[in-house]
């Protein structure tokens, strides 16, 4: 099908969204909730575009271009001013809320609107509930996670903000936070997360910590990896395999 | 007995009609929730006693097949005047009695049950001292038409029988002789709009959801009811039960649903016990479960319980949490009478959108469209509640004024005082003041004037009501009902709120009245689902009509309702103070002198401005002053 983007014509795949759309024909829409590996959430609103069901359509719609999939003829404007003071708006709310992400500063600078500063938050972190790292562990399997509360109270944690059997202490959820706010601890012996102390896993090569045992058992039962993705590190891994990539080229 | 085909049903009916006619006399006791709270159970069980010991055979709810009996009892879902209960309406008479005590019983069997007569000095009375012999001359029955609460306040709730008796089921019958096609059509015809608060056409989403190709489709009843203070939805679940399965029927036979769903609130376990009984009786009887009333037509009803949370009423939120995964709503723009439950084609109507269904098949789509106003057909429910006269559960047809609603429904304001405001649609609604009084009720006349029609709940507001603490108070109600997932609700109505509370306490700048009217409009834009969407309504409707009221707290701090407590201080008038000697021990702080009979002072350094000493004065003495706060 065709849409229109900021004038641009473009092809899509029915079932596609605005942003992916958007991006393969290089136009910059702003996202955080968004990540491509991850189902959307619709959660932030600073994708928001205008669109209009036709090019002699007046009526113009706000929508999030991260869930909103195209149609035929759809026009889109990804910077309408309305669409812009409401990305401001959502940056501001979020840098109240989040007076210690950088993340959100820097994007506010970006931005470059007329910024207006809300009153902050007297117990902000640095979450600003994308639901990435939520979303992270529900397709790794382990659910060990999950929004809770309603309102500003809503957090992300564990069961009763306790330790839990789910969490094999990966640490994709930390990987995946776009503000650093899921707070880890690295030793050699060990990985703390969500409260929680997991044993690591030794590199069967160079003996350097690569996962904890749990995430081991966790993908072991999956049973779809092959078994040195167990003992050995992914360093080691490309190693031996170039090595044996040599010995065949010789 | 289970009723295998139409004629079965007819032949019930016949005997249950002639079985009722029978019966001299009918007492309708209001057992809905405010007349129990007063009293009516005992109230009931006084008159059973009463009649048993003078010898007069009841037949009670149900049971009209005690050929014995000459008078029938009938304990009712409610009967809409919930501020006067427990109440009573003896027929054929249709004699009206408000606040009947139980020891008021023996009378009511001699004379009203015994002998037909009016109890004329328990009949209410007009301010101008004329009685009301009969309940349709009581101005507040008077200017009502019950069409989905026809049957809620008059009907057995718990008999199938009953309802049948009353015409129960007639509609299904009927549906079951048309096409779905005619169905959709007729309902299409009527002009019926959701109840629920869109307004949406429920004829185009019955053609949808039935035109969208699927293997299932599933038909849901939305008794969620999250409006604080409403309660229309819960009157018609607990008063009349078997209206809403038969509409939810009439729905399913028309999109070829097979299996529907009552959402219900889980505050809400009286309307799930009678639901439930209702569900069993209709699968006894053949109405309900596979090939209804022998007609190859299969359908069955299951109650899903939501867990109280205001935004579970929203349609995709009350699906997934069906689903029995977290009631937080979907932000895809799939409507869901395309991809609803399970991503099948569903219907979602409010409880009162189905209670009007039966009534318009039965009937006919002309009858239906004859009431109300062209855009809105028909009636609508409401709860009249606040500082009204005469508070409880009415239903008048569209197009009624708020006016005739308040004043001449309602009695007026509260203890005479001025009207201010009357609020409207729920926390997604909005207040209209004085000067928008003669509008009609009306779905797109309210949304126009910056309310809505909401569900059904109606505030009236005196002049001692701040619109700034209004506001406040939808606005928090919302902060802590937003689910959280998206940032300009869960975000912007926080701000909001601190906002709105910043003008309350005096602490406002200049500016703060735009900037949250543009906070107010990027919210309403941005927001993932209905609730955020239309958060910002109360605070935005209170503004375009009290806009000055506003700006008095920004600007002067000054709060001309008396109520911020931070902007007030109250005083007491010479003139008007008779010494009673009521406000001095009512002040928590201990700032009210005076000896009695004499003119009492209230020392303003001590007020804290709470309002107790105008709240219980009599001879309106008390006066509210601004509290003059250094400026900041
Ligand atoms: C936050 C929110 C709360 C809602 N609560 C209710 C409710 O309690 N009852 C209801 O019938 N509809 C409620 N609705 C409207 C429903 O989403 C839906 O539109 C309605 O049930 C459809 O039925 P109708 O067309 O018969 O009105 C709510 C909507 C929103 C956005
Ligand atoms: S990226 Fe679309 S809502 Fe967050």
């Amino acid at each position: 099908m065709q849409l229109v983007i900021d004038g641009i014509p473009c092809t899509a795949e029915s079932g596609e969204t605005i942003l992916q759309v958007a991006r393969r024909n290089r136009i910059d829409i702003p996202t955080l909730c968004h990540h491509d590996a991850l189902e959307g959430v619709g959660a932030c609103r600073l994708c928001v575009v205008a669109v209009r069901a036709h090019a002699e359509a007046v009526d113009a719609q706000v929508v999030a271009s991260c869930m909103y999939a195209v149609k035929d003829g759809l026009q889109v404007d990804t910077a309408t001013p309305e669409v812009r003071r409401l990305r401001q708006t959502v940056l501001d709310l979020l840098a109240a809320r989040c007076p210690d992400a950088p993340e959100i500063q820097a994007l506010r600078e970006r931005m470059g609107g007329d910024a207006i500063d809300y009153a902050p938050a007297v117990d902000g972190s640095k979450c600003i509930m994308c639901y990435r790292c939520v979303r992270a562990c529900e397709a790794i399997g382990c659910n060990a996670i999950a929004a809770v509360n309603r309102g500003p109270q809503k957090e992300i944690a564990p069961p009763f903000f306790d330790a839990t059997q789910r969490c094999i202490g990966c640490g994709t959820c930390a990987a995946i936070c776009p503000t650093g706010h899921i707070a880890v601890t690295e030793t050699p012996q060990y990985r703390e997360i969500w409260s929680q102390r997991f044993a690591m896993a030794q590199c069967a090569g160079c003996g350097a910590p690569f996962m904890t045992e749990a995430t081991r058992e966790h993908l072991a039962g999956l049973g779809k990896l092959k078994p040195d993705y167990f003992t050995h590190c992914a360093a080691c891994r490309q190693r031996d395999a170039a090595a044996r990539f040599v010995r065949v080229g010789t | 007995m289970k009723l295998t085909s139409v004629d079965m049903l007819a032949q019930r009916r016949e005997t249950l009609v002639q079985r009722t006619a029978a019966l001299a006399r009918e007492v309708r006791v209001c057992a809905g929730t405010a007349c129990v709270a007063a009293g009516a159970g005992k109230l009931s069980d006084a008159i059973q006693r009463e009649a048993a010991a003078q010898g007069l055979v009841l037949a009670v709810d149900g049971d009209a097949a005690d050929v014995e009996a000459t008078v029938r009892l009938v304990n009712t879902g409610c009967q809409g005047l919930c501020q006067a209960g427990p109440l009573v309406r003896v027929l054929p008479q249709d004699a009206f009695y408000c606040g009947v005590r139980p020891k008021q019983a023996a009378r009511l069997v001699s004379e009203a049950l015994q002998n037909n007569a009016v109890i004329a000095d328990w009949c209410a009375v007009s301010p101008q001292g004329q009685r009301y012999a009969t309940r349709a001359e009581v101005p507040f029955y008077r200017h009502q038409q019950p069409i989905a609460l026809e049957g809620c306040g008059a009907v057995a709730p718990e008999s199938l029988d009953d309802y049948i008796a009353h015409g129960g089921f007639a509609a299904l019958v009927r549906a079951l002789e048309m096409s779905p096609e005619d169905i959709v059509q007729t309902v299409e015809d009527a002009g019926l709009r959701g109840r629920g608060g869109g307004g949406f056409s429920t004829g185009r989403k019955w053609r949808i959801a039935a035109s969208a190709s699927a293997s299932e489709r599933y038909v849901i009843c939305n008794g969620d009811e999250g409006d604080p203070g409403a309660f229309m939805d819960c009157a018609i679940m607990e008063g009349d039960p078997f209206r809403i399965i038969e509409g939810m029927t009439i729905a399913a036979r028309a999109i070829g649903a097979q299996q529907g769903f009552i959402y219900v609130r889980h505050e809400y376990p009286k309307a799930v016990a009678r639901l439930d009984k209702a569900i069993v009786a209709c699968r006894e009887a053949g109405l309900l479960g596979a090939g209804i009333l022998g007609a190859g037509f299969d359908f069955d009803v299951e109650i899903a319980r939501g867990g109280g949370a205001f935004v579970c009423g929203e349609s995709t939120a009350l699906m997934r949490s069906i689903e029995g995964l977290v009631g937080e709503p979907r932000a895809n723009y799939v409507r869901s009478v395309q991809e609803g439950l399970y991503g099948q084609p569903t219907v979602l109507n409010n409880v009162e959108t189905f209670a009007c269904v039966p009534a318009i098949i039965a009937r006919g789509a002309a009858w239906f469209a004859a009431t109300g106003t062209p855009g809105s057909p028909g009636t609508k429910a409401f709860c009249l509640v606040g500082k009204v006269a005469h508070t409880g559960l009415i239903e008048v047809p569209m197009g009624t004024t708020l006016r005739q609603v308040i004043f001449d429904i309602g009695g007026g304001v509260l203890d005479g005082r001025p009207f201010k405001a009357v609020q409207t649609g729920g926390p997604s609604g909005g207040c209209l003041g004085e000067a928008q009084l003669d509008l009609p009720v009306d779905f797109d006349a309210l949304t126009a004037a910056g309310s809505m029609m909401g569900s059904g709940g109606m505030i009236v507001m005196d002049d001692r009501t701040c619109m700034v603490d209004v506001a406040h108070y939808y606005l928090s109600f919302l902060q802590s009902e937003s689910c959280g997932r998206c940032v300009p609700c869960r975000e912007g109505v926080a701000q909001f709120c601190h906002l709105l509370d910043t003008m309350r306490r005096g602490t406002a700048k200049p500016g703060d009245l735009d900037r949250a009217i543009r906070l107010a409009q990027d919210i309403a834009q941005a927001s993932l689902c209905g609730l955020g969407k239309s958060a910002p309504n109360p605070f935005l409707s209170a503004v375009t009509h009290f806009r000055a009221e506003f700006e008095a707290h920004i600007n002067d701090r000054t709060c001309s309702a008396g109520v911020c407590r931070d902007l007030t201080v109250f005083a007491i008038d010479a003139q008007n103070c008779t010494g009673c000697g009521l406000c001095a021990p009512a002040c928590p702080a201990d700032a009210i002198a005076g000896a009695p009979k004499q003119v009492h002072v209230i020392d303003a350094q001590k007020c804290t401005g709470c309002g107790a000493c105008r709240t219980v004065c009599r001879d309106d003495a008390v006066r509210a002053l601004p509290r003059n706060l250094p400026c900041n």
